[in-house]
């Protein structure tokens, strides 16, 4: 099987590169790699063209092995007594390993070297790195991992397992804490291939393009973006990123793109940076009304809310408090960056939550529910 | 499909440094280990050993590798002793967990958790990724009240909480005691699935809606007959007990995107149908409401005329 052999010898030629180097005290010159690692070496003795494939494959050997994490440093040798210099490799050892990890007495409970797994029992060698952790760290190190890895969608989720199987080689992991429940929605195999696609996008700083279906927007749209970030919240993952269609920065939610594509031209060219001012911290916990510079300018409502409502909007964070009245009912004042949002979800608060200000708005929202009593034929409704 | 290099390169990467420790290491336990099958691992190796060149001798003469009747091991001359250091995507996957789990800590404490994420990234990883920056943010939420700790220790503990609870249907919060035995994550909000005391049955409660919660002394038996899928469909979570089915009918603006959310049937005007079981007949009233005119809940008529009475409230 062709496939299965040419993946083979990658696969060994990558790892006797690897092992060749990284068993090196000095850097190894490109012809010493190529004498030396049998991959290349077999081709050494065929013709100029075969060699100069030998050449381009250690090339890109060694960008897929740096893709991949191994820390391959380029320097240059000097040779003829310091006339020149020649392009040549290394690999450290305590660059490519895993630091010796070690935990030392800290919260909680059992501590110190009783959490340290037999990994790290052997006795670091000279030079080599070593991290402390105090055990409650190495808990929460754990823990974190599991947790994040187990949200649906969560585009890291193999290096969040390995990463966790990589400091399992030393620490002990503490006894898993009680499993959450996802309710996992049937698209989220395809939404994972998306939001992996999408990060791998932001990392690189390629642009992305994907069709859009944005609600009450009718036609979908076609978008060309900069990824700035890439957010779960509310259950959702979105892509915040300056949208090149729209001459802004914008907020899509994954799901409602059909497949985003990234630019597959000069992988390791960047297209692009992050604008220093940028923070994806002020799209946290962001309502949707919240989100995005918004089509119709920011407008400032205030919304009364009933008891016991009003106690599930402090408790949510939702607006500010201004007021509060002896029965518990509340008032609260909102900044709308998305009106048709804001309009729906005070519709589904069943009238116990009602703008109070600006007259426009509860206007709108009166109009929004007589076409809802329309709908159901109700005396009251609107025509349309 | 084929597996890429850099994931099998990975795999034989760990396997080879489990197996460098002392006495090697059993088949199955390194399978369990590198979340992997014994056959896998075992085809991994013979990707080391048999070889289809030569020319010249590479390292595996200096590379010992042992395959047992159930260990391996392998002698590498200390290259292949210990895992590689964290990649900058898992470097990345763990800054971010702990960043994500930060948020569940009050201020103070979420400070000293995004030092040591740095600290890990800085120490850990083989290139640190330098900017600092977050460019990807996970929020689940949050603990800030450590309500969901709460609740977690107690699953752990099968003990039994005293809950202040608001239902969106009744005038005033009641306090019940539920034996708590599952934390649900759905559509963004935090459930609890335990054992309602005064309901006699297992019911599904929003933490949001948890007004104040205690662990109490006490501790419950586990019922058999709790299953946690049971709970779950369409990307909701509710018990089954006393469900009514409800069918709503989607305007056909918004059919695509109701379509991704799960199974539909088509209307003759281009919209959709969705079959609703529902326990909370103010669930799917807030439900349709949020579409506006563009859903109507079509049957059963009474929850129809909870939906009329909840907008006419915004008329009147």
């Amino acid at each position: 099987m062709p496939e299965k052999s040419e993946r083979i010898q990658n696969t060994q030629r990558w790892l006797d590169l690897v092992a060749y180097l990284v068993g090196r005290r000095m850097p190894a010159t490109v012809d010493e790699i190529m004498e030396k690692v049998p991959g290349y070496a077999e081709k050494l003795s065929g013709s100029n063209t075969d060699r100069e494939s030998a050449r381009r494959m250690f090339e890109r050997d060694k960008d897929g092995l740096r893709d991949a994490g191994i820390p391959i440093e380029s320097v240059g040798m000097p040779i003829d007594y310091g006339a020149g210099k020649v392009d040549a490799y290394v690999l450290l050892k305590k660059n490519f390993h895993l630091p010796y990890l070690r935990v030392v007495a800290g919260a909680p409970g059992e501590g110190g070297a009783d959490e340290t797994g037999s990994g790290a029992s052997q006795k670091p060698p000279k030079g080599a790195r070593e991290v402390t952790l105090e055990a409650r760290d190495s808990h929460t190190a754990f823990h974190a991992l599991e947790s994040v890895s187990e949200i649906p969608g969560f585009p890291l989720r193999s290096e969040a397992r390995s990463a966790w199987r990589k400091l399992s080689f030393d620490l002990v992991p503490p006894p898993g804490g009680p499993a959450v429940l996802y309710a996992d929605r049937s698209d989220t195999k395809e939404l994972t291939a998306w939001t992996r696609t999408l990060t791998d996008a932001l990392l690189a700083r390629k642009t992305v393009r994907f069709r859009y279906h944005g609600i009450y927007r009718g036609t979908p749209t076609d978008r060309v973006v900069k990824p700035y970030g890439v957010l779960f919240q509310h259950g959702n993952w979105y892509l915040v990123g300056y949208d090149e269609t729209r001459d802004d920065v914008r907020v899509f939610r994954v799901e409602r793109m059909d497949e985003p594509r990234p630019n597959k031209k000069k992988p390791h060219t960047p297209d692009y940076e992050v604008p220093p001012e940028f923070s994806l911290e002020e799209y946290r916990d962001r309502q949707a009304w919240e989100l995005g510079a918004g089509d119709d300018g920011v407008l400032n409502a205030r919304v009364s809310f009933e008891f016991p409502l009003s106690l599930w909007a402090e408790r949510n964070g939702l607006g500010q408090l201004e007021s509060e009245d002896e029965h518990g009912n509340s008032i609260r004042s909102f900044e709308i960056r998305q009106v048709a949002p804001f309009l729906r979800w005070i519709l589904s608060q069943r009238g116990e939550a009602r703008v109070i200000e600006p007259t426009e708005l509860a206007q709108r929202v009166t109009h929004l529910a007589r076409e809802v009593m329309a709908v159901y034929g109700a005396e009251g409704g609107s025509d349309g | 499909m084929a597996e890429r290099a850099p994931d099998v390169l990975a795999r034989m990467l760990e396997l080879m440094a489990l197996a460098s420790r002392d006495g090697g290491i059993r088949i199955d336990e390194a399978a369990g280990r590198t979340e992997s099958t014994p056959d896998r691992l075992l085809d991994d190796l013979r990707l080391v050993t048999a070889r289809e060149y030569y020319h010249p001798p590479g390292w595996t003469e200096d590379i010992r590798i042992e395959i047992g009747a159930d260990t391996i091991t392998v002698a590498s001359g200390g290259r292949f002793d210990r895992p590689p250091a964290l990649s900058q995507r898992e470097a990345l996957a763990l800054a971010l967990a702990l960043r994500t789990a930060a948020h569940d800590r009050p201020p103070a404490a979420r400070q000293e958790m995004f030092e040591l994420a740095d600290r890990l990234d800085r120490e850990l990883a083989a290139v640190p990724k330098g900017d600092l920056r977050p460019t990807i943010s996970v929020d689940d939420g949050g603990d800030q009240e450590g309500l969901r700790g709460l609740l977690e220790a107690a699953i752990a503990d099968r003990a039994v909480c005293r809950i202040r609870y608001l239902r969106p249907d009744e005038p005033q919060p009641t306090e019940r005691l539920i034996d708590p035995y599952q934390l649900a994550l759905a559509n963004g909000n935090w459930f609890v699935i335990g054992y309602c005391h005064r309901r006699d049955g297992f019911r599904v409660f929003r933490l949001d809606r948890i007004l104040e919660a205690a662990v109490t002394a006490d501790r419950f038996e586990t019922r058999p007959e709790f299953e946690p899928a049971d709970l779950v469909d369409g990307g909701r979570v509710f018990t089954a007990a006393e469900t009514v089915p409800v069918t709503v009918r989607y305007a056909p603006r918004i059919e695509a995107w109701i379509r991704e959310k799960g199974p539909v049937r088509d209307a003759e005007d281009g919209g959709v149908f969705v079959d609703f079981e529902v326990a909370d007949p103010m669930w799917i009233v807030r439900h349709v409401l949020q579409y506006g005119p563009d859903a109507e809940l079509v049957e059963p008529a009474d929850l129809r005329d909870l939906v009329v009475e909840a907008v006419r409230r915004q008329v009147d």
